[in-house]
C-alpha cells in the first residue's frame, strides 16, 4: 500500500513527462549544438557584448568564448525556464487540478492520510522534475565530446541539478498554494508570479543597483550564481534549494491537514 | 460516548449525527442535522439537490470539518480517525470524476491495492453482474458505465458501510434493479447501507427506513413499511359505460378515497394504503382500464406533517427555498 498514490500519479503523468523531456532534449541539443559555430566567431561575440554591456550582463553573457560561458548564456537561460513551466505545471495539478476536477474525492475516501496523500505526490512532484534535470544531463554528457565542450560530468551534472532544484522551487510554490487552497489557477499564477520576480530578480534587476536586493528571493540566483559550470555544486546555496521546497510543503501540509477538501 | 446507543434498542447505530452544523462563509449548509442509522439497516437519505445530503456525507468521510455537532461513524469520529474508518466504508460519489487513459481493471486494481489489497474475484464477479467490460479506458466510459466502476470500487471489499451518493444515476432500469439486488445481499451479509438520493423510488424498494433533509435540516425520519402503507396513489379507472349520478358518492363513501371525481365514464380519486376495496367496488362494473400514479416524495412526506402542523415550524426555521 506504501507509494501507491506516488506510483499511481507519476504513472497517470508520464505522457506530459514523456512531452516535457522532448522539450528539455531538444532545447539542450540544439542550443549547445551551435557551440563549434560560436567557437570559430569569439570576436564577433566579442564585439556585440561591448556595445551593449549592460544587457549582455543581465543576459548572463559576459563571457560567450569559453564553453562553460557559453551553455550559461544560452542552455541555462533557457531550459531552466522550460523546467520551470513544466514543476509548476506538475505541482499546480497535484493537489488543486485534481480536487477541482473531483479526481481527488474517491482516493480520499480511502483509508489514506492527508499528510501522506500529500506527500507521496509532492514526492512524485520531485521525481517529475528530477527525470528532467536527469534528461538535461544526459543530452549534455552525450554531446560533450562531439562538440568538444570539454566541460566534465562533475560540473554538468551540477548545472543541471542546479537547474532542477531550480524548478523545483517554483513548482513547490504551486504545490503548496494548491494544497493550501485548493484552487488550480491560484497555484500556477503564484508559482508563476514568483518566478517571473525570480527571473528578473536575477538578470535585469542586476543592472539596478536599488533592485539587487531582488535576487535573495530568487531560486535562479542561488541555482545559476555560483556557476556550476566551473565551480561545481556550491553547498550552501543548494542547501537554500533543497530547505525552501521543503519548507513550502510543510506549510501547504499544515493548511491542507485542516481545511474542507473538495467544495 | 456518542457511539453508545441511547435508546438502549439494537445493535450500537453505524452512523450517529447529532447537532451537525457547516456554513460556507455566509451560507449556512447544514443548520443542526440529527440522524441516527443502525447497523444492519439500508437507510435511504432524501432530498432534493442542494438541500445538504453530498454535505453531509462528506463530513461522514471527513472531505469536510464540521462546525459544531457530534459524529460518529462505525463508532469512530472522522476528524480524529478518518483512516480507520475509511477501511472499514466503501464510498460512492455523487459526481465520479474519472480521467486516466488506462483501463477500469487498473484503475480497479489501483484502488483495491490502496485497500491493501481484494481478491480479484471480487471485481470480476461484481464486473460480470454489471456487465462492465474491465479492458476499456475508464476515461472514454459512458456515464452508465463510469457508475458501474464506481459501484464495484465501492462494494469490492465487502465494506461494513456502503456510503452511497445518488447511486443509481445513470444506470438504466435493468441494472438499477441488479443494484438493487447488490443492496440486499449487502444488507443479508450484515452491510449497513446508507444511500442518498433525490427521488424516492430508487431507494423504496430497498430501504428499512428513510430520512428527509431540506434546508440543512432533517424534517422526518420514516419507516419505509409505514410510508408505503400510507402512501397516497392517484388512481384513474376507465369504464365500459358512463357513470350514474349516484356511482360518484358510492366510491367517496370507502375508508380511504378521497377525492372522487367523475367524468363521463372516466374516474379519480386518491387512495392512502391498499387500494383493495376501490378494486373490488370497480370489479362490480366492467373496467376498460386501470392505471395509478406513484406519490411523489414530497408529497408522501409532507401530507403527513402538514395534517399534523408539524411542518410549519421547520419550514420556518429552514427560510427560504433552495
Amino acid at each position: 500500500m506504501a507509494g501507491e498514490v506516488f506510483r499511481r500519479f507519476l504513472g497517470d503523468h508520464r505522457r506530459g513527462l514523456v512531452g516535457w523531456s522532448v522539450a528539455v532534449a531538444a532545447v539542450t541539443a540544439m542550443y549547445s549544438s551551435f557551440w563549434p559555430t560560436m567557437a570559430d566567431t569569439t570576436d564577433l561575440m566579442e564585439q556585440y557584448v561591448d556595445a551593449m554591456p549592460g544587457f549582455a550582463e543581465a543576459m548572463g553573457w559576459s563571457d560567450m568564448t569559453t564553453p562553460e560561458g557559453y551553455i550559461d548564456g544560452t542552455v541555462l537561460l533557457l531550459v531552466p525556464i522550460l523546467m520551470m513551466v513544466a514543476a509548476v505545471g506538475i505541482g499546480a495539478r497535484a493537489v488543486a487540478g485534481d480536487e477541482e476536477e473531483g479526481a481527488l474525492e474517491l482516493v480520499m475516501a480511502y483509508p489514506v492520510g492527508r499528510t501522506s496523500l500529500l506527500l507521496q505526490r509532492f514526492a512524485a512532484t520531485a521525481v517529475y522534475t528530477g527525470v528532467l534535470g536527469t534528461v538535461m544531463f544526459l543530452v549534455l554528457l552525450g554531446l560533450s565530446p562531439v562538440l568538444d565542450l570539454d566541460i566534465g560530468a562533475g560540473h554538468l551534472a551540477a548545472a543541471c541539478l542546479a537547474t532542477a532544484l531550480n524548478a523545483l522551487c517554483y513548482g513547490t510554490a504551486a504545490f503548496a498554494i494548491g494544497a493550501a487552497t485548493g484552487r488550480r489557477s491560484l497555484a500556477i499564477a503564484g508559482g508563476a508570479a514568483l518566478a517571473v520576480i525570480g527571473y528578473l530578480g536575477n538578470t535585469f534587476a542586476l543592472t539596478i543597483e536599488d533592485l539587487e536586493w531582488m535576487r535573495f528571493g530568487s531560486a535562479f540566483y542561488y541555482a545559476l550564481d555560483p556557476d556550476p559550470l566551473v565551480n561545481g555544486v556550491d553547498p550552501g546555496y543548494t542547501a537554500v534549494l533543497v530547505a525552501a521546497p521543503a519548507v513550502l510543503v510543510a506549510l501547504g501540509a499544515a493548511v491542507f491537514g485542516r481545511r474542507d477538501v473538495l467544495v | 460516548m456518542t457511539a453508545v446507543g441511547r435508546a438502549g434498542v439494537g445493535p450500537s447505530p453505524a452512523i450517529e449525527i447529532s447537532g451537525l452544523t457547516k456554513s460556507y462563509g455566509r451560507h449556512r449548509a447544514l443548520g443542526g442535522v440529527d440522524l441516527r442509522v443502525r447497523e444492519g439497516e439500508v437507510f435511504g437519505f432524501l432530498g432534493p439537490n442542494g438541500a445538504g445530503k453530498t454535505t453531509t456525507i462528506r463530513v461522514l468521510l471527513d472531505h469536510i470539518r464540521r462546525d459544531a455537532g457530534e459524529v460518529s461513524v462505525l463508532g469512530r469520529d472522522p476528524r480524529t480517525d478518518g483512516v480507520a474508518l475509511r477501511r472499514e466504508v466503501g464510498y460512492l460519489p455523487g459526481e465520479l470524476s474519472m480521467t486516466s487513459r488506462r483501463p477500469a481493471r487498473d484503475m480497479l486494481a489501483f484502488y483495491a491495492r490502496l485497500r491493501g489489497g481484494v481478491p480479484r474475484a471480487h471485481i470480476d464477479e461484481l464486473a460480470a453482474r454489471l456487465d462492465l467490460d474491465l479492458k476499456r479506458p475508464v476515461r472514454g466510459l459512458s456515464k452508465g458505465n463510469k457508475q458501474k466502476v464506481g459501484l464495484v470500487q465501492a462494494f469490492m471489499h465487502r465494506p461494513r458501510l456502503l456510503i452511497l451518493d445518488e447511486p443509481t444515476s445513470g444506470l438504466d432500469p435493468l441494472l438499477q434493479q441488479e443494484f438493487l439486488a447488490m443492496v440486499r445481499e449487502a444488507r443479508e451479509a450484515g452491510t449497513t447501507v446508507f444511500m442518498s438520493s433525490h427521488v424516492l423510488s430508487e431507494v423504496h424498494d430497498a430501504a428499512d427506513r428513510a430520512a428527509i433533509i431540506r434546508d440543512g435540516r432533517i424534517v422526518a425520519t420514516e419507516d419505509m413499511d409505514a410510508l408505503r402503507a400510507r402512501a397516497v396513489h392517484e388512481f384513474s379507472i376507465r369504464f365500459a359505460e358512463p357513470l350514474g349520478p349516484g356511482d360518484a358518492a358510492e366510491f367517496s363513501a370507502l375508508d380511504n378515497v378521497r377525492e372522487v371525481r367523475a367524468d363521463g365514464d372516466q374516474l379519480t380519486c386518491r387512495v392512502e394504503g391498499s387500494p383493495d376495496a376501490l378494486v373490488k367496488l370497480a370489479a362490480r362494473r366492467t373496467v376498460l382500464l386501470l392505471s395509478a400514479v406513484e406519490p411523489d416524495l414530497e408529497e408522501l412526506f409532507f401530507t403527513h406533517y402538514n395534517n399534523g402542523a408539524q411542518d410549519a415550524g421547520t419550514r420556518d426555521a429552514s427560510g427560504g427555498e433552495g
